[in-house]
């Protein structure tokens, strides 16, 4: 139950039991007004009816009449109650008996009076009943007395006893609200101020279903709560402690490797500056850009080389500086293997310095990758090959320019003694045709001679141009041996070939081959005996052209077999059956096949014959300039 | 048809070399060639543009104007276009030979290696 409720209650127990007092005492006290003057007029009507009596027997008559109309008027209203006099009707037993009596007996009285008017003797009857008229009118007026004093008893009783219901009342009130009350709060107020103190093992005891049970369990849940608050929060606070001494300790384990590391990087920082300084002291030009080309970084070799300082090279691209002298697709190519396929550049290119000399350099450009194998850096070197460039080109001009110029007048030796061998320019004698042939035919050797010297250079310059067409080995094997066969008849040696695919079509560079051919079938011409066989045989695999030139002549001895390559290099033997021949031959022949990719091997006894085999790839000829 | 065999062909032949010049000459007008000659590209082109010869022999090197350069602007002609041109040369750089290829020259022959009476037989080839 609710202490308010019950409070409540309280309050309305006292209300009524106030009402009820009031109730009981107005209604006593509102009659005790009537009750006293019933009292008074029983009394009155004694002393009323001794007038009426007296007047009676006096003879006043008349008078006496007026007395008992009052009279009758006064026990009329004693027994019913009269508004006018003031009374009420008497509710009492006793009383109202009396009063029956008393009205009865007046009635008598007052026949007796009016006998007596007559009568004198009937005063005698008056006299008695009047004794027992004032017997019953005393009576009356006790009875009234008492009738009141038992209403006031009554009244006085009921009130004792709801003053003690009330003072009862009231200490059940005390104690309740002592109990219910007064008490939780002397608990609460004890209680509350520990827990906001920091004790949050309190506890509120009360239960019930009252406003301070219903207080209790809020602030116990309260403190429940608080209490899972706090403990998680000092779980946290505790995770976290032993996080932060774990990491303490880590770090105080981390101090000792930072000491050591930063020894490590001493270490590099001087590595790294003997780094620094090599590269600003190599005499290539070295720069580093970033990933679009934009310089970083030029050491000084680079300033020197290209003319610019580094403050002027800083953040610009070397295509805007010394570069951008090639065609568009070199620039392209070039951007795309470093950057596209993360792949080192390495070329010629030409470049101009800052002034607008030009000049030639050998190129390196490597892309560094991060882990992705994106360029992040590209790091370009260049050395300045001018000189050898120049160098190279008076090499090659000095060839080209040899070789023509040597050329012209052997081919007008060539021509003239041709046109006299002809008779075209006039009829010659047979001496004179022998002599004439004798000069053809040195000029003749002289222009291989020239030839093969050009190629010699050629290969050791690298620039031998390799020109791949597509042609016909078959034909230029026809071609050549139809250029031989004069050297051959003059032998007597049968030159038979066979090509073992009707056609054979490949993509190759004709003057090459051509000068393999040459080589090695006069080769087979030269040291073969009179009368000799030269076989030569082509056939082709999957990947090469294997070709067979095999001669029954005078062979390689076993001791030169492994010089036979070698530039000049002739054999004991060759030189017995040829005069001429510079040795050069097989030296060009090796260093062409090696050149176009392929292979050469032999096969050779003294006296008995040599066989000499190449191969060259099939795919393996690469356009070169 | 006889009339045409009757009519000499023109030759021209371009070469520096004077030596060479004269055995050419003789050689190819003993052939049965109207043969005239120039000593240097300029020349050169001139008289091929003037004479509309039905054949020429080139040289490369030369002073005034290269063979190449002669063959490029008679290539670049009308007439030059079509005109049959054997290089006749002492130069056997491959990528000569490639352009000259390219230019339409009908032969490339390095001199030294051809025999006079090959040439011969090569410009009958082209003129019969």
């Amino acid at each position: 139950m609710k202490v308010a409720s019950l409070l409540k209650r309280f309050g309305l127990f006292i209300i009524i039991m106030t009402l009820l007092e009031f109730g009981v005492l107005y209604f006593f006290i509102h009659n005790s007004e009537s009750d006293a003057k019933i009292i008074n007029y029983s009394g009155l009507v004694r002393g009323l009816a001794q007038r009426v009596f007296k007047l009676d027997y006096a003879g006043h008559y008349s008078e006496a009449e007026s007395y008992e109309l009052q009279l009758d008027k006064i026990i009329i209203g004693l027994k019913n109650g009269d508004e006018s006099l003031g009374l009420k009707k008497l509710n009492n037993d006793q009383f109202q008996l009396l009063m029956n009596d008393v009205s009865t007996d007046w009635e008598k009285i007052k026949k007796t009076i009016e006998l007596s008017k007559n009568q004198p003797d009937a005063f005698s009857d008056l006299l008695r009943q009047s004794e027992d008229f004032f017997i019953l009118t005393d009576r009356s007026v006790r009875a009234a007395e008492e009738a009141a004093r038992n209403k006031v008893v009554v009244s006085e009783a009921v009130q004792l006893v709801l003053f003690i219901l009330e003072v009862v009342a009231l200490i059940f009130l005390m104690i309740i609200i002592k109990r219910r009350v007064v008490t939780p709060l002397n608990i609460i107020s004890k209680i509350l101020p520990k827990a906001a103190g920091g004790d949050l093992s309190q506890h509120l005891p009360m239960k019930g279903s009252d406003e301070f049970g219903e207080i209790a369990d809020v602030f116990n849940k309260l403190l429940i709560r608080q209490r899972e608050f706090t403990g998680s929060l000092e779980k946290k606070v505790k995770e976290k402690t032993r996080e932060l001494e774990i990491k303490i300790i880590e770090v105080e384990g981390g101090k000792e490797k930072v000491e050591e590391e930063k020894k490590q990087i001493e270490k590099l920082l001087s590595e790294n500056e003997k780094f620094r300084l090599a590269i600003e002291g190599a005499s290539d030009h070295i720069i580093i850009t970033d990933s679009e080309g934009f310089i970083m970084y030029a050491n000084k070799a680079a300033e020197e080389i290209t003319g610019y300082s580094t403050g002027e090279m800083f953040r610009k691209k070397a295509g805007q500086l010394w570069g951008g002298l090639m065609d568009k697709k070199y620039y392209e190519n070039l951007w795309k293997v470093i950057k596209v396929e993360g792949k080192p550049f390495k070329g010629l290119v030409k470049n101009h310095r800052k002034n607008g000399e030009i000049y030639d350099a050998a190129v390196s450009i490597s892309p560094i990758l991060d882990k992705n194998n994106k360029p992040i850096f590209f790091i370009g070197l260049e050395r300045d090959v001018s000189k050898e460039v120049a160098v190279d080109r008076a090499k090659t001009e000095f060839t080209s320019l040899a070789s023509h110029q040597l050329r012209t007048p052997l081919t007008a030796i060539r021509w003239y003694s041709e046109l006299l061998l002809s008779g075209k320019a006039g009829k010659i004698n047979k001496k004179q045709t022998e002599f004439i042939k004798e000069i053809f035919d040195g000029n003749k050797r002289m222009i291989t001679l020239v030839n093969n010297l050009l190629s010699v250079s050629r290969l050791e310059l690298g620039t031998l141009p390799i020109h791949v067409v597509s042609a016909d080995l078959c034909v230029i094997l026809n071609d050549v041996v139809k250029e031989l066969k004069p050297d051959a008849i003059g032998k007597k040696v049968k030159i038979e070939y066979v090509c073992l695919m009707k056609k054979l079509v490949v993509m190759i560079d004709e003057s090459l081959i051509r000068m393999i051919f040459q080589n090695l079938i006069s080769n087979a011409i030269k040291y073969s005996l009179e009368k000799g066989v030269v076989k030569i045989e082509m056939k082709s695999n999957q990947d090469n052209i294997i070709v067979s030139v095999i001669d029954n002549g005078i062979g390689i001895p076993i001791a030169d077999q492994k010089n036979i390559y070698n530039k000049f290099f002739r054999a004991n033997n060759a030189g017995k059956i040829q005069a001429d021949g510079t040795g050069l031959g097989l030296y060009i022949v090796k260093s062409v096949v090696d050149f176009v990719g392929g292979k050469i091997s032999f096969k050779s006894k003294e006296g008995y014959g040599t066989e000499f085999v190449f191969e060259v790839p099939l795919s393996g000829m690469k356009e070169k300039k | 048809m006889i009339y045409s065999n009757y009519m000499k062909k023109k030759l021209l032949i371009v070469e520096d070399e004077r030596t060479l010049l004269k055995v050419l000459k003789e050689r190819f007008s003993k052939e049965g060639y109207e043969v005239s000659t120039a000593g240097d590209g300029a020349v050169a082109l001139e008289m091929a543009l003037t004479d509309h010869p039905d054949l020429i022999l080139l040289d490369i090197v030369m002073p005034i104007m290269d063979g190449m350069t002669v063959l490029k602007k008679l290539r670049g002609n009308e007439w030059g276009k079509d005109v049959p041109v054997v290089l006749l040369t002492n130069l056997n750089i491959a990528d000569k030979v490639a352009d000259a290829l390219d230019r339409g020259v009908y032969d490339y022959l390095v001199k030294s290696d051809w025999s006079l009476e090959d040439i011969v037989t090569k410009v009958n080839e082209r003129l019969s």
